[in-house]
């Protein structure tokens, strides 16, 4: 049934020979024209259900988002104000959370705690008053929704379906920060190039081969136009090197290093009709509702592109992932001479110890 | 210049005619002047090529030149010495500096037979060396692979163990087992050797096998044919990895990557190179201080580890079924299941997993320094395949490197398909020449196949008959040999060859229709033909008989022999008519074992032959995960595991291991299989059996019996042991004083045949013949350890080649030319064959069943007059061998191999005690024959030489030889030389070659003499020496008695002067303590190498003695040369010393 054939783009050229992807014809079946034509993205979903397997049982009675880390202003912050904080300067204006049972009372709970605390004991100072501002700034932006039972991260996204309704949206995970390395924040990065190339985006990072079993991973080609930027031809989740040389290897990147998922995608609302049938079909992998299952069909049903960010990632998940986040926005921010000072004076003072 | 050049020319035409010229055309009608400039163009093209193909083929024509043009021109000087230097990095494989050094010493002094002879040699090991060097850097590209060779660092390990395996059962608390049952491969073709790498690699389309996998039973011992591979892996609590083999019946608890990557100290050697192959351990880790235990718990989880165990169902070695690579390719299968490597767990894997795995067995083999063809991981993929080359395309290692892959393309077999087209000649030159066939390649495991593949599967499990003969041999010599005459393109080989393909069509055919009387009458002309044809030694005098003999029994109803890889005589099939199958089976087992019956002291048999069942295995690999109460091991896994338990103490003994034990015990079991269990365990704990499973004390006195008979002297041989182990003998003290005056003979001391008037010498040396002056003597006491590699096959009897129709052993070609030089001077030759308590049964066996190979000539045997008893060496001697004498370089994975074995061998004689008895093997291994040396006096002792002379009264001469110097005979013009030269000892000597090690003719302190290699104070002096020792003597017996201090009346009358005599000049000689090598047999067909040390007295040493008057003899190096290892044959063939051998002979 040729109708029901995925649209592919068959080269390289044909992508950047296409002059408008609103051309009727060019697009067929599953996703309809209006759905990729991407405007202004302005919603955000942010997973935060998990509960840190890697760092178990230590971290199984704390929420990792709610960790409190100083951010490149120089503010002390929990983790899913700086993750959102990321998305609100990269222009988006709604954000939900997907938060396991219960969590959803919680961080509001800590949240009222900590503005309290601010207005009560900080009253009048500067840096007091920005937070409270960003605080409320935050409840109005944030809503949240709850994951029931932990099925897996494609499941996580698949919950906040409604939220995202027939939108594009910019989709973080609430345990890694990310730290940009150019005046544009990744976020935004992603978003320009989602919104300039009226497509899903998801960054990617070159990384080591011996790192990407723990990362979705993508081959493509690499667009003339644009040599941070790949059209995504296959992703496998958390390949084996075996089968990454057999199918991953992109032409320009060094031998035995890969492009892996950053934890940052800018998504159309077709990805929640392949959730969608994930969901109902109860496909998984590991036992679990992936999305980069979805994200390989998504592959094969419109145009997706692979964009290298210019920035860090850092996952708070994996040992020591806190103190070196934090070391990395130290270094990015206001308090730079501070933290390295620190360090070499803690260095030094360890060693004559 | 290179334009004129017609073998550079020949290298890189493109056009089929030129090309594909052959070596003998080219070289035809050249001078030797020219072939000279030729040879040093030919050398510049060969450094500056970049092309796999060009440099190995003008490296093999280099080769070719120096061997069989020039070594043996006749306008180059016989002799020549050979630069020490250039030998040194010849035997460090340093080829190119060997080249270097030979080249400028022919370029100061001129081309000699010496140096050609080593310019030969390196220009061959450079051919090989090359080749294989691409294929590991093939294997090392593969995708898939080059992840392996990057790894640096525990924390870089990528891989995990997957999850399902990681979960203990709640119920009995066990890890799950994943099992893999392999099959392995039968090659219907034959495929004329076109599996090897380098042909696959050149010429893709001629490369071409059906490969079958098959299931396999031993007839009459297991039930069903089943898949003979199975692999196990399971998590364990303990962070070690723990291997077990239990067909070789070896265990062990590896916790260091050093251990891991040590394959030559124990039977895990496998094993451990399918691990690191697999990427479980990858290969890059070797070498780094990593610890295991960091890299199993990134693979397992902290204080985890992994267990491995293999089994083969008891298919013996040498099946010529590929079993051991196709363990491998199990083991990399199982091991990529359980690291997400492979996307499922269980069932079958996909056609891409199993073209990862394939690179991966390649891989393993290469590690583990064994040897295989791409086609040999077959038994992974199911059904019915054709595999074949595959062009080299962007993005393969080999692009722009040769014209095919190293790994092949697999295609199944349909039904119906369209016959592949006629292969393109070898010549078709073009790096993007795809591929001729262009078969479907067919999804691996689509329900089609087996459907299709049915009517064979039922016609061949109803007409073959699947052997194992017996034997066990290298293939090594023959892969070389095939690769040699790939590359010289001989026209009558590039026929065979192109015949073998049309055979291969022909097959291809036939198997699609199921016709299988028509693919037994193909693979029979096959064998007939292009193989025998082709590689002549392919073939030998067991595999003829039961061949004639199945044929004479079955008459119309044998359909055909199936040759099925490397070397005939182990894993064979015979087609038959179907209504006669299983008598067939029946009568096969006991032809084969009559036939073994009368030849194995002259054959390398390893194990009794065997008669398998088999089918066609369908699937392909296959796993299965054994969960909770079914996560039990193979049955005769518990035997080896709870002797080493005891062993260790229940205290030791972790409760996962114990659990383990208690499942297995309360599993239901069989009767048979509660008694086989506990049969093994009582044998592992308690034993009492001796080497090869025989009684020990029912050994020993077999033994004891053998020393009495062959006259051991005990008083001696502790004298001898005591010195030894107390250091005044030994390996360095074998040696001359290091300031012993050691110089090239003068030519004055050395009689040149060409020199004296031969017209006159040949009529007084005819006549002596006709007048019964001279008797010959074959020296035969020594089994020949290094042609038969210590097989206990005595060397004599042992039929080497095909000569007028027949296999002939070196007995039967010594008689023969006895006997043609009876026809030719008339007369008698009395014909000795001395012999000792190695060899005297299997040459009395021979000669009485063959009525002396139907000669007329008279033969006496004389049987040896003593013994020794070989010990385990002292470490200092083996240290001493390996260490300060020089030794050949193996490349480099060999080499670790060795390494790694000498280590343990180093274990094992400390721990057996140094310097005492060796009796760990069967009693005829334990002894050794005293050396050359005795075997003429013995015929002093033994009465045969009386007997002589009473039966020919005018015998004045004996001419003594070896056993291998196949040239020598008696030659009238030398005999009459030899008669004038009033001597009583005459030596005869070659000028040297690289090849000749071991002494040689020289000048000691001012004095001619032979210098036995173990006496050469130092490495480098025998590469002053011009000449080599052949070690044919003309003796006058007259002048030899009265050395001895003898008449020749004592030799009747006098028995005890004669010994006393016998025994003062033996005084007068050095005893040289050696080491050789022995083979001990156990399991089914597998052999362990150890050194023992021995004495020994050596003939040559005779010209020291300075009243004793001795003369040396010049001749031609095809009366001189001897046949020393198998892989001499091609050589000896081509170079027409066959056919001069040959000529020598009247065969009855």
């Amino acid at each position: 049934m040729p109708s029901q054939e995925p649209r592919r783009l068959a080269s390289l050229l044909e992508v950047e020979a296409a002059a408008s992807w609103e051309s009727p014809g060019q697009i067929e079946n599953h996703c309809s024209i209006e759905s990729l034509r991407l405007v202004q993205t302005t919603k955000a979903v942010i997973t935060a259900a998990g509960r840190g397997a890697r760092q178990y049982p230590a971290s199984d009675t704390v929420q990792k988002a709610m960790l409190p880390l100083v951010d490149r202003d120089g503010l002390t912050k929990p983790v899913l104000q700086i993750i959102a904080e990321e998305a609100i300067h990269s222009g988006i204006e709604e954000i939900c959370v997907v938060a396991a049972p219960g969590d959803e009372a919680y961080y509001k709970r800590h949240f009222e705690g900590y503005a309290a605390a601010l207005q009560s004991s900080f009253r009048g100072l500067d840096w007091a008053d920005q937070q409270l501002e960003r605080l409320a700034e935050l409840e109005r932006r944030i809503q949240f929704t709850v994951q029931d039972t932990p099925e897996g991260y494609g499941h996580a996204v698949w919950c906040a379906r409604e939220f995202v309704g027939q939108s594009p949206f910019l989709l973080l995970l609430g345990d890694h920060l990310y730290i940009s390395r150019s005046t544009a924040r990744c976020a935004r990065q992603l978003l320009d190039l989602a919104a300039s190339e009226e497509c899903a985006v998801s960054a990617v990072q070159v990384t080591r081969e011996y790192l990407i079993h723990q990362y979705g991973t993508v081959s493509g080609k690499r667009l003339q136009s644009r040599p941070d930027v790949w059209l995504i031809d296959e992703i496998m989740e958390k390949p084996t090197p075996t089968l990454a040389e057999l199918h991953l290897q992109v032409p320009g990147v060094r031998a035995g290093h890969y492009l892996c998922f950053f934890g940052m995608h800018v998504l159309t609302p077709a990805i929640f009709e392949l959730l969608d049938g994930l969901v109902r079909d109860d496909i998984r992998e590991s036992g679990q509702i992936q999305l980069t299952t979805a994200l390989q069909q998504l592959a094969t049903r419109e145009k997706y592109l692979a964009l290298e960010t210019s920035g860090t990632r850092h996952n708070l998940g994996v040992k020591f992932g806190v103190v070196e986040a934090q070391i990395a926005m130290a270094l990015a921010g206001v308090d730079r001479e501070r933290m390295l000072s620190l360090l070499l004076g803690s260095v030094a003072r360890i060693e004559q110890a | 210049m290179h334009e004129l050049n017609p073998f550079i020319v020949t290298i890189t035409s493109t056009d089929p005619a030129v090309r594909d010229r052959s070596f003998d055309d080219l070289v035809a009608g050249l001078t030797t002047n020219t072939v000279v400039a030729l040879c040093a163009e030919l050398e510049g093209f060969r450094r500056d090529a970049t092309n796999l193909y060009e440099r190995v083929r003008a490296s093999m024509l280099l080769h070719a030149l120096f061997r069989y043009r020039l070594q043996e021109s006749p306008d180059l000087p016989d002799t020549g010495l050979i630069p020490f230097g250039g030998f040194q990095d010849l035997w460090q494989r340093r080829f190119e500096q060997a080249i270097a050094s030979f080249s400028a010493a022919a370029h100061r002094e001129g081309y000699n037979s010496a140096l050609t002879s080593a310019l030969a040699q390196a220009y061959e090991q450079v051919t090989y060396q090359t080749l294989a060097d691409q294929v590991r850097r093939s294997v090392q590209n593969c995708s898939g692979n080059r992840w392996m060779f990057r790894v640096g660092h525990a924390d870089e390990h990528p891989l995990r163990i997957r999850p399902a395996l990681l979960e203990r059962d709640p119920a009995c608390g066990q890890f799950p087992i994943l099992c893999e049952r392999t099959a392995v491969r039968l090659d219907l073709t034959h495929s004329a050797w076109s599996d090897i790498f380098f042909l696959g690699m050149d010429y893709p389309e001629g490369a071409r096998v059906v490969n079958i996998s098959v299931d396999l039973g031993i007839f009459g011992r297991d039930d069903q044919p089943l898949p003979p591979i199975e692999t196990y892996i399971r998590v364990i609590s303990e962070p070690v990895l723990r291997l077990t083999s239990i067909d070789l019946q070896d265990s062990k608890d590896v916790s260091t990557l050093q251990e891991l990557f040590n394959f030559g100290n124990d039977y895990l050697g496998l094993v451990k190179a399918g691990i690191i192959a697999s990427g479980l351990i990858p290969p890059s880790l070797e070498g780094t201080g990593v610890k295991l235990e960091e890299v199993l718990a990134r693979l397992t989880g902290r204080d985890h580890g992994l267990e491995v165990v293999t089994k083969v169902n008891d298919i013996p070695k040498g099946s010529r079924l590929a079993v051991s690579t196709n363990l491998l390719a199990s083991l990399a299968s199982l091991l990529m299941r359980a690291t997400g490597q492979a996307r499922n767990l269980t069932g079958t894997l996909t056609a891409e997993e199993l073209r990862v795995v394939v690179a991966r067995a390649i891989l393993g083999e290469w590690l583990g320094g064994s040897g295989g063809g791409w086609q040999d991981s077959g038994g992974i993929f199911p059904g019915v395949k054709l595999i074949q080359g595959a062009a080299a395309q962007p993005g393969d290692p080999e692009w722009e490197v040769s014209r095919g892959r190293l790994l092949p393309d697999h295609h199944f077999i349909a039904a119906n398909e369209n016959v592949p087209p006629a292969p393109s000649p070898p010549s078709q030159d073009s790096q993007n020449d795809s591929q001729t066939a262009s078969h479907p390649d067919l999804p691996f495991g689509e329900s089609g196949t087996l459907a299709r593949g049915a009517p064979l599967a039922e016609a061949l499990a109803s007409s073959l008959v699947l052997v194992h003969g017996g034997m066990a041999q290298n293939v090594g010599p023959i892969l070389n040999m095939v690769t040699e005459k790939y590359l010289l393109r001989g026209r009558q080989d590039t026929r065979l060859r192109q015949e073998a393909l049309l055979i291969f069509e022909k097959i291809v055919s036939a198997v699609k229709v199921a016709d299988v009387r028509s693919i037994g009458r193909l693979t029979t002309w096959n064998w007939g033909s292009p193989l025998k044809g082709m590689i002549p030694w392919v073939s030998n005098r067991f595999t003829e008989l039961i061949i004639r003999d199945a044929q004479n029994r079955f008459g119309n109803d044998f359909w055909g022999f199936l040759m099925l890889g490397g070397m005939s005589g182990g894993g064979m099939g015979f087609f038959v008519a179907p209504h006669r199958q299983a008598e067939f089976r029946r009568e096969i087992g006991a032809i084969m074992n009559h036939r073994k019956s009368e030849l194995e002291d002259a054959l390398p048999f390893a194990m009794q032959p065997v008669v398998y069942d088999f089918r066609i295995n369908p699937h392909g690999t296959h796993a299965t995960l054994m969960p909770g109460a079914e996560a039990v091991m193979p049955a005769s896994y518990y035997p080896i595991q709870v002797s080493r338990m005891i062993a260790a103490g229940t205290p030791a003994v972790s409760v996962q291991r114990r659990r383990d034990l208690h499942l297995f015990a309360n599993r239901q079991h069989t009767p048979e299989e509660l008694i086989r269990v506990m049969r093994t365990m009582v044998h592992n704990l308690f034993p009492v059996s001796g080497p090869g499973g025989a009684d020990a004390s029912e050994t020993n006195r077999e033994a004891e019996r053998l020393r009495l008979e062959n006259g051991f002297d005990p008083v001696q041989h502790l004298q001898l042991r005591d010195d030894l182990q107390h250091g005044k003998i030994g390996l360095s003290r074998n040696r001359l004083p290091v300031d012993t005056e050691i110089s090239d003979i003068l030519d004055t001391d050395l009689i040149l045949p060409g020199r004296d008037d031969t017209g006159r010498s040949r009529a007084v040396g005819a006549m002596a013949i006709r007048d019964g002056e001279v008797a010959v003597v074959s020296l035969a006491a020594g089994v020949g350890s290094r042609w038969t590699t210590g097989a206990g096959v005595v060397k004599a009897v042992n039929p080497f080649v095909q000569l007028a129709g027949e296999h002939r052993s070196f007995l039967e070609i010594h008689l023969a030319k006895t006997r043609q030089a009876e026809r030719i001077f008339g007369g008698r030759i009395p014909h000795v064959v001395t012999t000792s308590f190695l060899t005297h049964g299997a040459i009395a066996r021979h000669l009485d069943r063959t009525e002396n190979y139907g000669q007329a000539t008279q033969v006496y045997l004389s049987r040896g007059q003593s013994i020794g008893q070989r010990l385990i060496p002292m470490v200092r001697d083996l240290t001493f061998l390996w260490e300060e004498s020089m030794h050949e370089t193996l490349d480099e994975n060999k080499q670790k191999v060795r390494a790694a074995s000498r280590q343990a061998i180093l274990d094992w004689t400390r721990a057996t005690g140094e310097g005492t008895d060796y009796v760990d093997n069967v009693p005829l291994q334990r002894f050794n024959p005293p050396g050359h040396f005795y075997e003429i006096p013995n015929l002093l002792r033994n009465g045969v030489l009386a007997t002589l002379l009473q039966e020919f009264p005018n015998l004045q001469w004996m001419m003594a030889h070896n056993i291998d110097t196949l040239g020598a005979n008696v030659d009238p013009a030398l005999f009459g030389l030899a008669r004038q030269l009033g001597a009583t000892l005459i030596f005869e000597v070659v000028p040297r070659r690289l090849d000749d090690r071991g002494g040689g003719l020289a000048r000691v302190n001012g004095r001619p003499r032979i210098l036995e290699g173990l006496a050469s104070p130092r490495e480098d002096a025998e590469f002053r020496l011009r000449y080599y020792n052949t070690l044919t003597t003309w003796v006058h017996i007259d002048g030899l008695l009265q050395a001895f201090g003898l008449a020749r009346d004592d030799l009747s009358r006098n028995p005890t002067k004669v010994t006393d005599c016998i025994r003062r000049m033996a005084a007068r000689v050095p005893t040289y303590v050696t080491i050789k090598d022995v083979k001990r047999r156990w399991g089914h067909g597998q052999e362990d190498i150890f050194p023992v040390a021995q004495f020994e007295k050596l003939w040559g040493d005779l010209t020291s003695i300075p009243d004793l008057p001795c003369a040396y003899l010049a001749v031609d190096r095809r009366r001189g040369q001897q046949l020393k290892d198998p892989a001499q044959l091609e050589g000896w063939a081509r170079d027409g010393s066959r056919d001069h051998v040959l000529g020598l002979c009247d065969f009855a």
